[in-house]
């Protein structure tokens, strides 16, 4: 779209005499809690771990410290097996910043027998442009966790997830 | 105490101002001063008489946490209450709503809702929106556009809707846009050319998703009292509410939105809606990922689940279709910042006055305006307008 300013076009550079800038440098550093402490341990040791509603019987992966439909507190841990299937999934072919070099994809991933999702990257697929990727990627697709060498408690200590061999 | 409750005024920032945030020269005060004082003007009512203002902005984008401010270096939080309305891209919905509910309690007769050109201060609007998500698992892997992308892929799983039917919406929305002197992108374009514009995030091209913008709006919402004395086209909310999903998006289908199907409901049953793609002259939806649009449709009972490529390859939703939908031009073309969320409910109000100029559709009594906002549909926001009580 030709009259449209490309994205990579900063606001300082246009009506500039306009412009006031000024720049909010912070650093925050979240209290995790217990449960997502547990979790990250988890990772650490290449370990899936989820929570289970005393009510309702849900399973939660990744944990929730409180069943949404119950409201009680989630008591009992499990470490569910490293098998997930693809909700949803997008390719990106846009680069933002803190994200990975497109083309990367972002899937929803349901892991074992968890009530809800997890969001993280596909890799090893290959793939020229988004109709052959439409073509490998569905909703159901099966995928396993790829990790990483060095993991230090964190989400991405899964590096990403990838198809199932049949 | 109940009273009824009607909206006497709309107003915007200049024309000029919707456009591309990096255009935008104007401060947020005199944005701000032109949509008020429009809102006011066309509301016949004198700035002293507002009981109470609502600020609706998301926080994050203006590099402060005392977004409203801006309306306060106006004056108009002198001796009234400034309430500042944070719903993300229901938070213009939000406004509205409170502003009904003070006004049907009796406990004020004037309000002005303000809808912020929010993102007009931000370098780069993308980092700020990445902080919508959870900051342990989920900001990891998305960034605003994975949010509108992977539901928009799901549905196209779940439904057969293609990029083609895509492309349709959003062509149709250009059409609107170009007759909206208040919308940021008003020039037609066709299928095609949608459909060759790049490919942003699988489904979603650059044309089918909405441009950062500025531009603002305000709405003057009174007491039924005051409302047949200023004018005599008062516009009255028959039915106004919202709805929460959990925070963790973990927990959504990703393919559809069951959440505004409840809230829509509840809505119809509260106000007697049997049919709603019948009994709606004119509808506003809140669009800035443009199959969002379709998956509303179905959700907002327009169509079974699944069908709203029949109603989109049959034009219903078109100018000259059974139920008119984002004659504006929508999120997709308006103003995507937190404007757009007021200009959904706005839009419809315009429409029920008979004053939306070029884009009036003809002998609008009953409209229906909806809006969707924080981290993948956390929140859905749904008014319903007409021109009689």
């Amino acid at each position: 779209m030709a009259d449209e300013l490309d994205p990579s076009v900063q606001t300082d550079a246009i009506n500039a005499e306009y412009k006031y800038p000024f720049h909010w440098d912070l650093d925050f550093s979240l209290n995790i809690g217990e449960d997502n402490r547990k979790f990250f341990e988890g990772m650490e040791e290449k370990r899936i771990l989820g929570k289970k509603c005393p009510d309702c019987g849900a399973t939660f992966v990744p944990p929730q410290a409180v069943c949404v439909e119950c409201y009680v507190e989630t008591d009992e841990w499990v470490e569910v097996e490293q098998h997930g299937v693809v909700e949803s999934y997008t390719a990106c072919f846009f680069e933002f910043e803190g994200l990975p070099e497109p083309p990367y994809i972002t899937a929803a991933i349901r892991v074992a027998d968890s009530d809800i999702c997890m969001l993280h990257f596909i890799d090893g697929i290959e793939y020229e442009d988004h109709d052959e990727l439409v073509e490998k990627l569905h909703k159901g697709t099966e995928v396993e966790p790829v990790w990483a060498d060095e993991r230090e408690g964190h989400i991405r200590d899964i590096k990403h997830w990838e198809p199932v061999e049949k | 105490m109940s009273r009824d409750v009607a909206v006497v005024g709309v107003g915007y920032s200049e024309p000029e101002s919707f456009t591309d945030y990096r255009f935008s020269t104007q401060s947020k005060e005199e944005q701000a001063f032109t949509a008020v004082t429009n809102a006011l003007d066309h509301a016949d009512i004198d700035a002293d008489d507002v009981d109470a203002t609502m600020f609706c902005t998301v926080d994050g984008f203006e590099g402060t946490f005392r977004v409203e401010r801006t309306l306060e270096v106006l004056g108009l939080g002198n001796d009234v209450p400034v309430l500042s309305v944070n719903t993300g891209g229901t938070a213009g919905g939000s406004g509205v709503k409170v502003a009904h509910e003070y006004i049907a309690s009796g406990k004020y007769d004037v309000a002005v809702v303000y809808g912020s050109p929010s993102f007009d201060s931000v370098v780069e609007a993308q980092p700020v929106m990445n902080t919508n998500a959870d900051p342990l698992f989920e900001r990891n892997f998305v960034t605003a556009i994975q949010m509108g992308a992977l539901p928009s892929s799901g549905y196209m799983e779940i439904s057969g809707a293609t990029e083609e039917d895509f492309a349709e919406v959003a062509a149709k929305n250009y059409r609107a846009g170009a007759r909206n002197p208040y919308a940021h992108r008003n020039e037609e374009r066709t299928v095609e050319e949608i459909l060759d514009s790049p490919m942003v995030c699988w489904p979603l091209r650059r044309a089918m998703t909405c441009p950062v913008s500025s531009g603002s709006a305000a709405m003057v919402v009174v007491s039924e009292d005051i409302a047949t004395d200023v004018r005599d086209n008062p516009v009255w909310i028959d039915e106004i509410d919202s709805t929460s999903n959990t925070f963790w998006t973990g927990y959504r289908t990703y393919d559809w939105f069951p959440k505004l199907k409840e809230l829509s409901d509840q809505v119809y049953e509260n106000a007697d809606i049997d049919d709603p793609l019948e009994e709606f002259d004119v509808a506003e939806t809140f669009n800035p990922y443009i199959p969002f649009e379709m998956m509303e449709y179905e959700a907002l009972g327009f169509c079974e689940k699944g069908e709203a490529k029949h109603l989109v390859r049959d034009g219903v939703t078109d100018r000259d279709g059974e139920l008119p939908v984002n004659m504006s031009g929508g999120t997709l073309c308006t103003n995507s910042g937190i404007c757009a969320s007021l200009s959904r409910h706005s839009e419809v109000v315009l429409q029920l006055m008979g004053e939306a100029g070029d884009r009036q559709v003809e002998g609008a009594k009953k409209g229906l305006s909806h809006s969707w906002g924080a981290n993948l549909g956390q929140f859905h926001q749904m008014a319903i307008f007409s021109t009689e009580r």
